[in-house]
């Protein structure tokens, strides 16, 4: 009994021989066990304490995303509402160029699809140590599924905000257009550029294991102001008309440009402003830098006739001549300083009216004498020449009003003819306006309010000064209206049931890097008031150099002022009372009673 | 072995404990099933905005296709090519005012006016 239990202590007791080694054994766990804690203590330090801020930094890029939101372009619209330029977000494609392991085949198949050249695009493709490239911006979502189709590797789309034009060419010129990335290059676009801008918000949202949006971290999701919306002063169906009676008459007379302005005269509000060649807004890549340009605001001219009525205008308030007055306009041929001056035709003695319906420029010369150097250039002054009008767009030209001092003695008869005096379409309307309205020079506008996070700010009509009395005003509208009687230089702009006050303009063109006029180089105008009682409507149609023998205003621009004011005229609910008009009342007894026709 | 009934004393801490944890994990439940419900939720506003998105973007799409089918030059167009119309000539055009039956109309025509083109001879 005693071997066995002897034997038992032999297995839990190990002899002191085995123990050394077995404490070694466990001595040598412990220390790897330890070894192995040491490590793990070892790199949770190195974690948590030296590699913590990169570590932290790694997973707040995994877990949270920043993301830039800018507010949508305001809307541009015409005075009714009618949508004239509007953002919406379209694809944009791009590449990461890493992530393509064939750039050159890339390009390849990419050119087949894309407006793009292969050479550009593998030029594009090719640094390999880049993550993004554009490939094309703002494409049209058509083109964009074309090349998503493809299956390429490393090309994607994000969504970006584009300018459109849903009107195409339509007020181009007014419009302007936006740049690639949104902000106003030309036109009411540029000028309005930071109302019309967006505000800009970056924020922070929290992202899951498969990259969605778990929610703004902040809680605060402030979104980005929107732009302001502007509404123009213009009408959309009269710029309509406007723009496309310009087309017809380019085409007619093979023209180098034209123009026109319909205005408000009471208010100064632009209904219509264009200018040919146009340009559409859209592609306005398409296009060259002088196209962009609003000739109408931009480009003075010298007006010729057309500056009569101002000249007449002046001398009616100063009372240096009466309509009534007879002027001897010389058979056509007045000796001047320096030459003569002639009529188109021979004119012996006529009134001041029959002056003006004649277009005689003897007479508006000698009438310009009376008045003198001083007074002429302090009236002409007052109508706004030589002065910026004040509209809202860029680039307007003050034109060119040479100071008395720096007149020659031929001077004052030039001025009164229009020449040596520089003057902008829009700076003619606006006076013109003056003379429609009773005597007030109007600041001319053409954005009606602007709408925006802040509320609503209307531009209200403003009278700069007023520049002649009401009468003075009348009596002229009133002796204006021979021009386009049977008499006048202008029975083309005549229009049934209306009296049309205006004037005609035929200017020689002054000729490039010489002295003196080029020959064969004309500006046909027509400067028109319609009513010409209570004129609701001035118009001023400019055609530069039109072609052939028909280069008069009257032939030219007075047909395109009628082709324009008529039916503006029944859109503004103005009709002629003439014999096609029948009259009724609804009597309840007896149903509709037709009563009678023609006037009152 | 003999069953030992616990003291009053310890089966008073037992109760107090299984309490206490019932609580702990309740109140942990209910944090959790918050939690997840605002996130279930973060979701569900997340998909609302990028429907609204969605939806805003139609409706601009929609508002400049509007905009530019509504187009005067486009419409001139159809009407004088698909539809064979013509503008009416002065001539053509009747103005038709109605007026008061109880009294003469005013110097502008009376009440409202309205522009129909008659059939000129055809």
């Amino acid at each position: 009994m005693a071997g066995p239990r002897r034997g038992a202590r032999t297995v839990s007791r190990p002899a002191p021989s085995d123990a050394a080694p077995r404490r070694g054994r466990l001595a040598f766990v412990a220390l790897a066990v330890l070894a192995g804690f040491g490590v793990i203590a070892a790199k949770l330090v190195y974690l948590q304490l030296l590699d913590a801020p990169e570590l932290a930094a790694r997973a707040d890029r995994q877990h949270h995303q920043t993301i830039r939101l800018s507010g949508e372009r305001g809307t541009i619209t015409d005075r009714k509402g009618t949508i004239l330029a509007k953002n919406m977000d379209v694809p944009s494609l791009f590449a990461d160029p890493s992530a393509i392991p064939q750039p050159k085949a890339a390009a390849r198949t990419l050119a087949r699809v894309l407006p793009e050249s292969r050479r550009a695009l593998e030029r594009r493709l090719a640094p390999r140590d880049r993550h993004f490239a554009w490939l094309h911006r703002k494409a049209d979502p058509a083109l964009a599924q074309k090349v998503l189709a493809l299956k390429l590797p490393g090309v994607h789309q994000v969504p970006e905000s584009r300018r459109f034009y849903p009107k195409g060419k339509l007020l181009g010129h007014i419009l302007g257009f936006a740049g690639m990335d949104n902000e106003g290059l030309s036109g009411v676009e540029q000028t309005f550029d930071d109302q019309l801008a967006g505000g800009e918000v970056v924020y922070s949202v929290e992202r899951d294991a498969l990259g969605r949006h778990i929610f703004p971290s902040d809680m605060g999701y402030e979104r980005p102001a929107h732009g302001a919306d502007l509404r123009l002063t213009i009408d959309e169906v009269i710029q309509y008309h406007v723009e496309r009676e310009l087309d017809r008459a380019m085409a007619a007379h093979a023209a180098r440009s034209a123009s026109a302005i319909v205005m408000d005269p009471h208010t100064g509000e632009i209904l219509a402003m264009a200018v040919r060649p146009e340009f559409d807004p859209n592609r306005a890549g398409a296009f060259g830098s002088s196209d962009f340009r609003n000739r109408i605001l931009t480009d003075p001219y010298e007006p010729g006739s057309t500056l009569k009525v101002f000249v007449a205008a002046t001398a009616l308030d100063e009372g240096v001549v009466q309509l009534s007055e007879t002027i001897d306009c010389e058979n056509g041929r007045m000796p001047l300083r320096g030459g003569a001056m002639h009529d188109h035709h021979p004119y012996g003695e006529l009134t001041y009216r029959e002056v003006l319906i004649h277009s005689s420029n003897i007479g508006s010369a000698k009438v310009a004498m009376r008045l003198g150097a001083d007074r002429l250039y302090v009236g002409l002054k007052r109508f706004g020449f030589g002065e910026r009008t004040g509209i809202e767009l860029n680039g307007e030209s003050p034109g060119v009003l040479t100071p008395v001092s720096r007149w020659s003695g031929r001077s004052i008869a030039s001025v009164a003819i229009g020449q040596e005096v520089m003057v902008t379409p829009l700076q003619l309307a606006t006076a013109a306006s003056a003379v429609a309205n009773g005597g007030w020079l109007m600041r001319p506008h053409l954005v009606k309010e602007v709408r925006g996070p802040d509320g609503t700010r209307a531009t209200e009509p403003k009278r700069v000064r007023r520049v002649v009395t009401a009468a003075t005003a009348a009596a002229l509208r009133e002796a204006l209206t021979g021009v386009a009687g049977p008499d006048g230089t202008a029975p083309e702009a005549a229009i049934p049931g209306f009296q049309v006050a205006g004037k005609t303009g035929t200017a020689q063109k002054a000729a490039e890097g010489r002295r003196g006029y080029a020959r064969g180089k004309y500006v046909a105008s027509f400067l028109g008031m319609v009513p010409a009682d209570d004129p609701r409507l001035v118009i001023l149609v400019v055609v530069d150099e039109p072609e052939g023998h028909a280069y008069y205003g009257g032939l030219v621009a007075a047909p395109v002022f009628k082709a324009i004011a008529e039916p503006v005229l029944a859109y503004l609910g103005l009709h002629p009372e003439t014999e096609r008009t029948v009259r009724v009342a609804r009597v309840p007894s007896r149903g509709t009673v037709f009563g009678y026709p023609g006037g009152r | 072995m003999t069953h030992r009934s616990a003291s009053p004393a310890v089966r008073r801490l037992l109760l107090r404990t299984g309490a206490i944890g019932a609580v702990t994990v309740a109140a942990t439940l209910v944090y959790l099933w918050q939690h997840l419900a605002m996130v279930e939720l973060g979701y569900r506003v997340e998909q609302a905005r990028a429907d609204l998105a969605l939806l805003k973007h139609r409706r601009a799409e929609l508002m400049v296709e509007v905009a530019s089918l509504s187009s005067l030059d486009r419409i001139e167009r159809l009407a004088r090519e698909r539809l064979g119309m013509a503008a009416p000539a002065p001539a053509q055009l009747v103005r038709v005012i109605e007026v008061s039956p109880e009294g003469p109309a005013g110097p502008g025509g009376g009440g409202r006016s309205l522009m129909l083109a008659a059939n000129a001879g055809r």
